[in-house]
This record gives structure tokens, C-alpha cells and sequence, in this order.
């Protein structure tokens, strides 16, 4: 057990020394703030400011795959090139932000236009602001109340959120969506621990599934075919490499080890 | 009312004519999407197609991405990265089955 608390305590470090030797040492984010992706293409050319998405908003709602694979948005920030036009054709943020598709009862808010006037310029500030905004703030505290609890990330466990019913996600957009011909999900493996001492790594096939459908990770983000012969390192994880893409940005942390090295030590 | 019902489907007639001979208009649009769908339809359960089938779909995604190619600029940048994710999941497990012991 000391072991494994020394081997976290020396990736921690490690990591943190990475960080600081590349200039830029990572701040961690506010619970509030995990997952927030700054969206900055044309919003400046065009006098407003950037973007700020919250995950946690859309995914307390939708599972990752409606958006990034029907919806079609890319993994890393800014690497979509969303323009106000294609929002307008009811496209990428247009798809869902018309001002009729339904939320529950709600009716979804409307995106961008590509003309506005001085009152609908309001509209455009719902999104396009870089200004903290109290009231969004206090509804994630709200939301997180009633949530799991988790120690890292923004202190939701989602899994455990979706497990008990307390989320219940959308899975397909009508008319957007392909109507799948059904998931074959494949078994979970174990992955060995370069770390003498520190347990192997329960990759879980269906708890991603789940979420991301198969596309979403094969083959852009694992390309390896065969079990076992892509050799990952946790640098390369902590440079938002493989598993590295989603955890940590917006999916828990890789801070919390346990999470993924969790097959018992024999 | 004879010759008025005959008047009637004549132009109905007429109307489909038309819709058939269109080329490139709605009734093109509407039917590369539904072959988007079908072709994409199976990524889920991707790992039990066979080989031949597998080939079979990447054929139809590179048909459909010379559709896609021709739409305009929205709707190119939405279906061309869908369609890249599903061919090249389609590649992957194709690679896969190829590489497989028993396939062998």
C-alpha cells in the first residue's frame, strides 16, 4: 500500500515538474471549471468574445457520442471551425440550439445569428462571454448537491450518476442520429503496470461504449489492433495522448489512479 | 368531375416525372443521406461483419464522399468528418479480422 501511495506521489511530482519545465505550469481547475473548453476561431474577427462551453452542462444531458460523432464536433479545442453560419443552418451548436428543439419540457435556446440586433445581442453574451457568471455557477452547486460525489474532476462521479439513475442521457437526436443496428460491446482486458507494486489497469470496454460508441476511440485515438502491443506511458497520457484526450479535460482526472489501476494485487 | 379528375392526375403524374428527373435536387440529397445512414449504421456492431462485408462499406463511403464533395460548405464539414470516423472504424476492424489468427 506504501508502495503504490509512493509510486502516485512521485507521478504527481513527475507530472507537476513536466509541466513546470515546459513554462506553463497547469493551474487545477475549479470543480465548476473542469471540463471548460475556450472556443476561439472567428468570434474575435467578428467583435464578440470566445466561447466558453461547459461540459458539464451538455453532458449531464447527452452522452458524449450524440456530439462527437452526430453531431460531428472535434476532440480538441477550436479544431472544429464552427462558423455563426453553420449554427444558423442548424448545424454543429444548431443542431440542438434552434429555439425549437425540447429539452424535457424546456425549449432549447437559439444559437448564433449572422446578423443581430442590439436586443438579441444578449443572446449571443449566453455563450460568447469570458466573464464569470454567478448564477450558471451557483446552478453547477445545485446540480452537484444532488450528484456522487467525487474527490478530483469537478467532484461528480458521472459513472456512478449514470449507474443509480440519477442521469438519465439522450443517446440519439431525431433526424441527425443514425439508427444503430445494435452494440456488440467487447470484453473488458487487463493491462500490466510497468510499476512493480502498483495494480494493472481494468480497461472497461463497456463503460465507454456506452458513452462514445466505437468510432469515437478507434481508430483516431487507438490505433493498435492487436491486445497489448501499443505500449503507453504516462507522459505521454499526461500530454493528452490516448486515454489522455478525454481524462483530464473533461472525464476524471488520471491524478486519481485507483480509477484505472484497479485490478487486485494476486 | 370526369375530366376533372383526369386533369388532376395528369399533373400528379407530371410532378413525379419531374422529382424523378431531377438530378442533383431534393430527392438526391434525400438519398445520399439515407445511404449515409445505412452505410453507418453499423459501426456498433462493426467487430461481427465479415470480411466481404467490411469491404462492401468502405466501397459505399468512398461513393458517398464524392456525393458529400459536391454539398455546400456546412453540410461537407459535418459529413465528411462523420463519414471519415465511420470508414476508418470500418478500415480498422477490416485490419483487424485480416491480422486474426484464425483468419489466417
Amino acid at each position: 500500500m506504501k508502495r503504490i501511495f509512493l509510486v502516485c506521489t512521485m507521478l504527481l511530482a513527475g507530472s507537476s515538474l513536466l509541466w513546470a519545465a515546459g513554462g506553463s505550469k497547469k493551474k487545477k481547475p475549479l470543480p465548476y471549471d473542469f471540463g471548460s473548453v475556450t472556443i476561439s476561431n472567428y468570434s474575435q474577427q467578428a467583435g464578440i468574445p470566445p466561447v466558453v462551453f461547459d461540459h458539464w452542462v451538455h453532458r449531464k444531458n447527452y452522452t458524449c457520442r450524440v456530439c462527437h460523432v452526430d453531431i460531428g464536433f472535434g476532440m480538441t479545442a477550436n479544431s472544429t471551425k464552427i462558423r455563426a453560419v453553420d449554427n444558423a443552418k442548424g448545424y454543429f451548436c444548431g443542431t440542438c440550439h434552434n429555439g425549437k428543439s425540447m429539452l424535457g419540457k424546456a425549449k432549447i435556446f437559439d444559437s448564433c445569428a449572422t446578423t443581430f440586433s442590439r436586443e438579441e445581442y444578449n443572446r449571443c453574451l449566453k455563450c460568447h462571454s469570458l466573464e464569470r457568471d454567478p448564477a450558471k455557477e451557483e446552478a453547477f452547486f445545485r446540480f452537484l448537491e444532488k450528484m456522487p460525489k467525487e474527490t478530483f474532476g469537478n467532484g461528480i462521479n458521472w459513472e456512478k450518476a449514470e449507474e443509480i439513475g440519477a442521469l438519465k442521457l439522450v443517446d440519439q437526436v431525431e433526424g441527425v442520429s443514425v439508427k444503430k443496428s445494435g452494440m456488440k460491446i467487447q470484453g473488458d482486458f487487463a493491462l500490466k503496470s510497468k510499476v512493480d507494486g502498483m495494480p494493472d489497469i481494468i480497461f472497461s470496454h463497456s463503460k465507454h461504449t456506452v458513452w462514445n460508441g466505437c468510432e469515437l476511440c478507434h481508430p483516431d485515438i487507438f490505433v493498435g489492433i492487436k491486445k497489448g502491443a501499443s505500449k503507453y506511458s504516462m507522459i505521454e497520457l499526461f500530454d493528452g495522448k490516448y486515454c489522455g484526450v478525454c481524462h483530464d479535460k473533461v472525464a476524471f482526472p488520471q491524478t486519481d489512479c485507483k480509477r484505472c489501476h484497479a485490478k487486485q494485487v494476486q | 368531375m370526369t375530366t376533372l379528375a383526369r386533369k388532376l392526375r395528369g399533373a400528379a403524374l407530371a410532378g413525379a416525372l419531374c422529382l424523378w428527373l431531377l438530378p442533383g435536387g431534393a430527392r438526391g440529397e434525400e438519398g445520399w443521406r439515407a445511404d449515409f445512414d445505412a452505410t453507418c449504421a453499423k459501426t456498433g456492431d462493426a467487430m461481427a461483419l465479415t470480411v466481404q462485408e467490411l469491404n462492401q462499406l468502405i466501397g459505399r463511403c468512398a461513393a458517398l464522399e464524392k456525393v458529400i464533395d459536391t454539398q455546400e460548405e456546412s453540410v461537407r464539414k459535418v459529413y465528411l468528418k462523420r463519414l471519415q470516423m465511420c470508414r476508418n472504424l470500418y478500415a480498422y476492424v477490416l485490419e483487424y479480422k485480416k491480422n486474426e489468427p484464425s483468419s489466417q
